[in-house]
């Protein structure tokens, strides 16, 4: 299933942080991933089928769209990421166990200092350093969701409280 | 996460299959690829998401 066109950077946004997975498994090429950072973080012109390099999230997006009967937008992307993203990583994990699940996931958190390309954010994992490239006008305070080593947009705090909730309950099962 | 396993179709039941991965049996969705029983795909967290060609 095809990604509605103007929802295809955002997709990119949260899929491209866990690419390195991919180039370490010669999947595809640093170079291209690089590459496809650069286009997103400028919104220039995303590649025909680029998003198929990510088999896994965009199989999972289409799953969601499917049960809804609508395109993959912007709402599937988030409701996977945001939300069913961790269930998806502890089955991958059950079945292969070649990944570090926690450097995985993603995670609501607040930004705490702001450097030129970097931002620390604190989230339930503590605080680290995150990319903020792909976040124009961050600034302290924001509230953003974090996979890998990237920010990949702000959220709502109604958003993030729900992320994190949604996320405590699933550790609880 | 962005990995797949490749396992083979032993039963279908509607949009799902049983199929063996690696010696494991595992129930996937199988919505997105067209397979019969005894096809291969590559498989990843309960999906079917490309068929071994």
């Amino acid at each position: 299933m095809e990604i509605e066109k103007n929802s295809r950077i955002l997709f990119m946004k949260y899929a491209l942080p866990c690419a390195g997975t991919l180039v370490r498994r010669d999947i595809v090429s640093k170079e291209y991933i690089d590459n496809l950072i650069e286009a997103v973080k400028n919104n220039q012109h995303i590649p025909k089928d680029a998003e198929k390099i990510f088999k896994v999230a965009l199989s999972a997006c289409s799953l969601i769209a499917l049960d809804n009967e609508k395109q993959i937008d912007s709402d599937v992307i988030r409701e996977y990421f945001l939300f069913r993203h961790d269930d998806m990583i502890d089955k991958r994990y059950e079945e292969m166990g070649d990944f570090d699940p926690e450097a995985c996931r993603t995670r609501a958190g607040v930004v705490e200092f702001l450097e030129e390309k970097f931002a620390i954010v604190k989230n339930p994992s503590g605080k680290r350093k995150y990319r903020s490239d792909f976040v124009v006008d961050l600034q302290k305070n924001d509230i953003v969701v974090t996979h890998w080593n990237f920010i990949v947009e702000k959220i709502d705090k109604k958003t993030a409280c729900k992320m994190n909730m949604s996320k405590a309950v699933s550790v609880l099962r | 996460m962005c990995v797949t396993s490749i396992g083979e179709i032993k039963e279908i039941h509607g949009n799902k299959a049983v199929v063996d991965i690696k010696g494991k049996i595992s129930e996937v969705r199988i919505d997105l690829v067209k397979v019969s029983v005894g096809d291969y795909v590559y498989c990843a967290s309960g999906m079917a998401v490309e068929k071994v060609d």
